[in-house]
């Protein structure tokens, strides 16, 4: 119980190593994942390939054999895997079935204009939900406590879709604030990152809310103010610091949720982006496109994770030594 | 007991008035999907083009679409389809997860540990994805794409039942009936088990409403039930094309589905925190 | 500065008003105070009428169970009673000030400035995420009596202050990695940083074994009594409280039914809630009376010996570390442990927690196997039995675990958890068991009604009654009672103790009986083992360990329960 103690971090190379190599492994399984759910599952790739994404109607058993010899599908499961993932170390996913461009190159095109909606809708979904927490706890108005507690619970329940949509209904067609479709700069990432926030920001509140009235109970609370220190001081240098690490947790965790939105939000306001490369790979079963997009999706997510990981024992020093020392 | 404990669960409703409305909402969106016939006579799939685009009225409650089909109805038939998507989800989450994490959490540390690993790994697929991936390997319809949805919740049941059993079984009254010479099998039945499944069940019914909004948005996307099949999403969908002429068609089965969605978070927290702490 | 404000502020008593007799002119004067609490549906008077005076540089007890309103009291004292706790009657005078009738803004000004907070429980009462420094100076900083940077410069002399070594160090640490004693010391620091008039000491040492709370109390007692700062000491313990302070002011059910001296208090108990409290203490109390049941001591001889129950050999249990930082990564919870169990008799095993105690009662009811040495039971081997022998083992020998609130299914009746254990063995029909958890609850003095309620519906000290019938359920030769009263309040602890020592004598069950509390022990053992580290330091009869320890642990050990018990 010495030595480490007095370290100004709590973070150590070792622990940073021991979660990277972690986060790679956790990566590596979940590529293996998806190859085992698109290629072992009922339904034979080649022919739902040639079925949705070439032509419609019968296809002759040379073509099959042809397709299936061109993607390398009559090989065992075995060598397709170990040849996938060669490829893949080396970020290359294959060709589209459907356009027969590079999936990498696909995917490279459409990712930062869904990383940049992602990233805005997340910085908004802590703005907002982060402050509707802190008012709704700070508040004394019993109504007005009531009341902000259960917002929240109203926006998790808002189909992202549909919130798109009305959104568009209002600010586009009626008060042609924003413009409805597409791609247009800033102004166009309005309603998408907004419509992403909602649950996003719901989600952030409950927890963070949740977790703030807990700490307001601890002990050490009744410590501060035994002090005489002021409310505002024990809600925010206290309890919220305290309360921000659960908080942090779920905001990795939307990350991922926020993604998946996007994918919807994206064909909601017609925006080009990763997530309509998903849905048009999906409808025409063109799995290395689906394969890569799920990989790299994961990629972010996983990173994201790390980085959350890697915050933690910045904001409570406990946390690495406590997974040492448990069995103490 | 059943007099006492009626009397108290009516005083428990009382003071929660939102709690009834949202039973009363899942209430009616069940049955709509059992007996439509009790809230609509019309057909869902033939129209009158000679009324496409009616806003709401009396005659028609949601107004009518592009050929003249009554929405109500639409939407009354399609809580068969979406529901059924829905249950089927939270039934695959709920089966498969709640039993990989009873398994996890009673049979040792290895098991435990290679199981854990796999949800880690399904855990990192944003759902969506995981269910975009499972559709692409099935293929399109409402039971294909509710499966979709449940794998993609199985890692979260695993884990709570997981998380569940393990502190169950370190309960000092596990112990107990393991030192009272309770064979390994009877202790998981008559101890754990009762202990270990109320979260499992909140999580289900908590889960819920996020399986009406996931299994609409595949739908809304396209991969549901094939088009004249009136399905939440497909509705709210095809209303898209009419945003400028005709609001009412997204709108209101969207506001179906958000009512219902939130109806039925109600009744989840309600079992999550609030029974709980009247016991 | 302290002494200027403290000049200035001092009051000048209201003639007229004060009782003649009464010590000293106040400090703090609480008078009929009444505090209600808001519940569901109803309302609950938590204090219905508290009178409390405590004058400068004088030390106070307020005494009482948990629920008597005397934590509520204190809370008043300080202005941070519950939100939903409402001052319905009295005053509290603070240094001539009411404080029932300040605003918030005041109330806070007077929080640290004036009386100061030690809280019950050091584990939890500092903010885990700031370092220790920085919660100390922000005593300064919130009244404005320095800066920043010079209140966090000024943070390691407050701590040397009260008594922290190495302050510089110490002011750059968090929370978790000071020990529980330094910890309260840290919290005694912050309460005295802005210099305030009265602690109000809630509990302060409950949580800390006996050797640091008598030093954190001796540290206490100087630092306050010579600055003239008043104390009043909340505890449930009248033992600490006869022997800290002059005067007891003793509550129940939320009211004042004794305010005297200290030694009156105790000599002549007038209130049955005092002498009920009375009662408890001296019954925990080692020195005083000897044995309040007759029991035969076993003694030490070959004949013992060979009668053991329960023979110890060697035993050790080691575990591996995970990605051990230090050392070879193995930890002794047990180190090479050996002595005997007599049939019908009490084994004590006293120790420190983490001393090994808890894991070696695992041992012998083979939930963890040893890593090395042998467990005979009745002279035969158990050390490795598995399966369906260990199962039917488990009829001869029954645990008693610490906590009543988890050690009982929450979800089965008292009768079903009392014949859990025949239903298991498939003993007797449906009917038979029924008989037989009724003549069981009988047994441990619970009234028949008892059989269809649910823990819930039970208090401790009944539940702990419940556990007991049900470990006695199969009529096993022995019990392993694992702290069995250390979660319960004083009297209850007693009628436990009594409760135990009676089946012993009627169905002649051997008791490991495992326990941190030294008075408990003396209730009930016939020989005692002292635990430190994993290794036993030293066993021997009851009377020698507890009146002539050798071990200098033992002693230090005995010396604190001495101490703390001395004026009772």
């Amino acid at each position: 119980m010495t030595g480490r103690m007095g370290t100004d971090t709590g973070l150590t190379r070792g622990y940073v190593l021991r979660r990277l190599a972690q986060a790679v492994g956790v990566l590596w399984a979940a590529q293996l994942a998806t190859f085992l759910i698109l290629n072992l599952l009922p339904g034979d790739p080649v022919s739902t390939m040639a079925a949705g994404g070439l032509q419609t109607g019968q296809v002759s058993p040379d073509r099959l054999a042809q397709l299936r010899a061109q993607y390398g599908f009559d090989r065992p499961l075995l060598v397709q895997y170990g040849d996938y993932l060669g490829h893949a170390v080396r970020g290359e996913f294959g060709d589209s079935v459907a356009s027969g461009r590079p999936v990498s190159s696909i995917i490279a095109a459409a990712l930062p204009s869904t990383l940049g909606l992602t990233a805005t809708a997340m910085a908004l979904a802590v703005l907002v939900g982060g402050g509707l927490a802190l008012a709704a706890t700070y508040t004394d108005r019993r109504w007005l406590r009531q009341l902000l507690l259960s917002l929240p619970a109203a926006g998790i329940s808002l189909p992202t879709f549909w919130t798109g949509l009305m959104l568009v209904q209002l600010l586009s067609f009626r008060i042609r604030l924003f413009p409805a479709f597409g791609n247009h700069g800033l102004r166009g990432l309005v309603l998408p990152a907004l419509t992403l926030a909602v649950p996003a920001a719901a989600l952030i509140a409950q927890v963070l809310a949740r977790s703030l009235l807990s700490e307001l109970d601890e002990p050490y609370v009744t410590t501060a103010r035994a002090k005489g220190a002021r409310r505002r001081r024990v809600h925010l240098r206290h309890a919220l610091r305290n309360a921000a690490i659960p908080a942090l947790t779920v905001v990795g965790l939307l990350v991922g949720q926020t993604l998946s939105g996007a994918v919807v939000v994206e064909t909601v306001f017609s925006r080009d982006g990763l997530g309509r490369v998903t849905s048009a790979a999906v409808a025409a079963q063109d799995i290395p496109v689906v394969q890569g997009v799920v990989v790299v999706v994961a990629s972010v997510f996983v990173l994201v994770s790390l980085a959350v990981d890697l915050l933690y024992p910045l904001l409570d020093r406990r946390i690495v030594l406590g997974a040492q020392a448990r069995f103490a | 007991m059943s007099r006492a404990g009626a009397g108290r669960l009516v005083r428990f409703l009382l003071r929660r008035p939102g709690l009834v409305g949202s039973v009363l909402v899942v209430a009616a969106a069940v049955l709509a999907a059992f007996w439509p016939g009790l809230f609509t006579s019309r057909d869902p799939l033939r129209g009158e083009p000679a009324e496409n685009f009616s806003p709401p009225s009396t005659r028609h409650w949601f107004g009518t679409d592009e050929l003249g089909r009554d929405l109500f109805s639409r939407v009354v038939h399609g809580a068969a389809l979406s529901l059924k998507g829905t249950l089927i989800a939270v039934a695959v989450a709920f089966v498969v997860g709640g039993v990989l994490g009873l398994i996890a959490g009673y049979a040792g540390r290895r098991v435990d540990g290679v199981l854990m690993r796999a949800v880690d790994v399904l855990l990192s697929i944003p759902a969506l994805f995981l269910s975009l991936a499972v559709v692409t390997a099935l293929g399109y319809g409402t039971v294909r794409v509710a499966i979709a949805v449940g794998v993609a919740s199985v890692a979260g049941f695993a884990r709570v039942a997981r998380a569940e059993t393990l502190r169950v079984r370190h309960a000092d009254f596990v112990e107990a009936a393991r030192g009272s010479g309770g064979r390994w099998y009877r202790v998981l039945v008559r101890h754990v088990l009762p202990n270990a499944a109320g979260p499992v069940v909140v999580l289900a019914a908590l889960d819920f409403g996020a399986a009406v909004l996931a299994v609409s948005a595949l739908s809304f996307l396209g991969y549901g039930a094939a088009p004249p099949a009136p399905e939440w999403g497909t509705l709210i969908s095809s209303g898209r094309d009419y945003l400028s002429n005709a609001w009412w068609l997204s709108t209101l089965p969207g506001l179906t589905v958000a009512v219902l969605v939130l109806s039925a978070n109600r009744i989840g927290r309600a079992f999550n925190g609030e029974r709980a702490t009247e016991r | 500065m302290a002494k200027e404000t403290a000049l200035d502020q001092r009051p000048t008593p209201p003639v007229g008003e004060r009782d003649a007799t009464s010590p000293a002119a106040g400090l703090l004067d609480v008078r009929d105070l009444a505090v209600d609490y808001r519940i569901r549906g109803g309302v609950v008077h938590a204090v219905r009428a508290a009178s409390v005076r405590v004058a400068p540089g004088e030390m106070v007890a307020l005494v009482g169970e948990s629920g008597s309103g005397k934590s509520t009291t204190a809370h008043a004292v300080l202005g941070l009673l519950a939100p939903t706790a409402r001052v319905v009657g009295g005053r509290v005078d603070l240094a001539g000030e009411d404080l029932t009738r300040l605003g918030a803004e005041r109330m806070r000004r007077l929080r640290g400035r004036t009386v100061a907070l030690i809280p019950q429980d050091p584990g939890s009462s500092l903010n885990p995420v700031v370092r220790v420094g920085d919660q100390v100076a922000e005593a300064l900083v919130v009244h404005g009596l320095a800066d920043r940077r010079r209140a966090r410069a000024a943070a390691p002399d407050i701590l040397a202050e009260a008594g922290i070594a190495d302050p510089g160090l110490r002011a750059r640490q968090f929370p978790h990695e000071l020990s529980g004693g330094l910890r309260q010391r840290v919290l005694i620091a912050i309460a005295l940083a802005a210099r305030p008039r009265l602690i109000v000491a809630d509990e302060p040492t409950s949580a800390l074994d006996v050797v640091v709370a008598r030093q954190i109390l001796d540290h206490l007692q100087t630092l306050t009594l010579d600055a003239g700062i008043g104390v009043l000491l909340v505890t449930h313990d009248l033992a600490v409280a006869a022997q800290r302070c002059a005067r007891i002011v003793v509550m129940a059910a939320g009211e004042v039914v004794e305010d005297a001296a200290a030694a009156e208090v105790i000599a002549a108990p007038k209130h049955p809630a005092t002498q009920a409290l009375v009662a408890a203490t001296a019954s925990r109390h080692p020195f005083r009376r000897p044995a309040a049941v007759p029991r035969p001591r076993t003694p030490p001889g070959a004949g013992a010996q060979s009668a053991a129950h329960v023979r110890i050999e060697r035993l050790v249990k080691e575990y591996r570390l995970p990605r051990a930082a230090d050392g070879d990564g193995v930890v002794r919870a047990v180190d090479d442990v050996s002595f005997d169990i007599a049939r019908g008799q009490t084994f004590a095993l006293v120790g420190a927690s983490g001393s090994g105690k808890s894991t070696l009662a695992r041992m012998l009811l083979r939930f963890t196997t040893p890593t090395s040495g042998r467990l005979l039971l009745d002279g035969r081997d158990i050390t490795a039995v598995r399966g369906g022998e260990l199962r039917r083992l488990r009829r001869r020998m029954q645990l008693v675990h610490q906590s009543p609130f988890a050690s009982l299914n929450p979800r089965f009746t008292v009768e079903q958890i009392i014949g859990d254990p025949l239903a298991a063995f498939g003993l007797g029909t449906r009917r038979e068991r029924r008989a037989r958890a009724a003549e069981l609850v009988d047994l441990v003095a619970l009234p028949a009604d008892t059989l269809s309620r649910r823990p819930a519906e039970l208090s401790g000290g009944q539940r702990q009654r419940v556990a007991i019938a049900r470990a006695l359920a199969l009529h096993p030769g022995l019990v392993v009672c694992d702290e069995p009263v250390s979660a319960l309040d004083a009297t209850v602890q007693a009628q436990i103790l009594d409760l135990l020592v009676g089946l012993q004598e009627e169905l002649g069950v051997s008791y490991l009986f495992i326990s941190h509390d030294l008075t408990v022990v003396r209730r009930i053992a016939h020989r005692v083992g002292v635990l430190r580290q994993g290794r036993l330091v030293e066993d021997g009869p009851a009377e020698q360990v507890l009146t002539a320890p050798r071990h200098p642990y033992t002693q230090e050990l005995v010396a604190a329960a001495h101490t703390e018990h001395r004026t009772a």
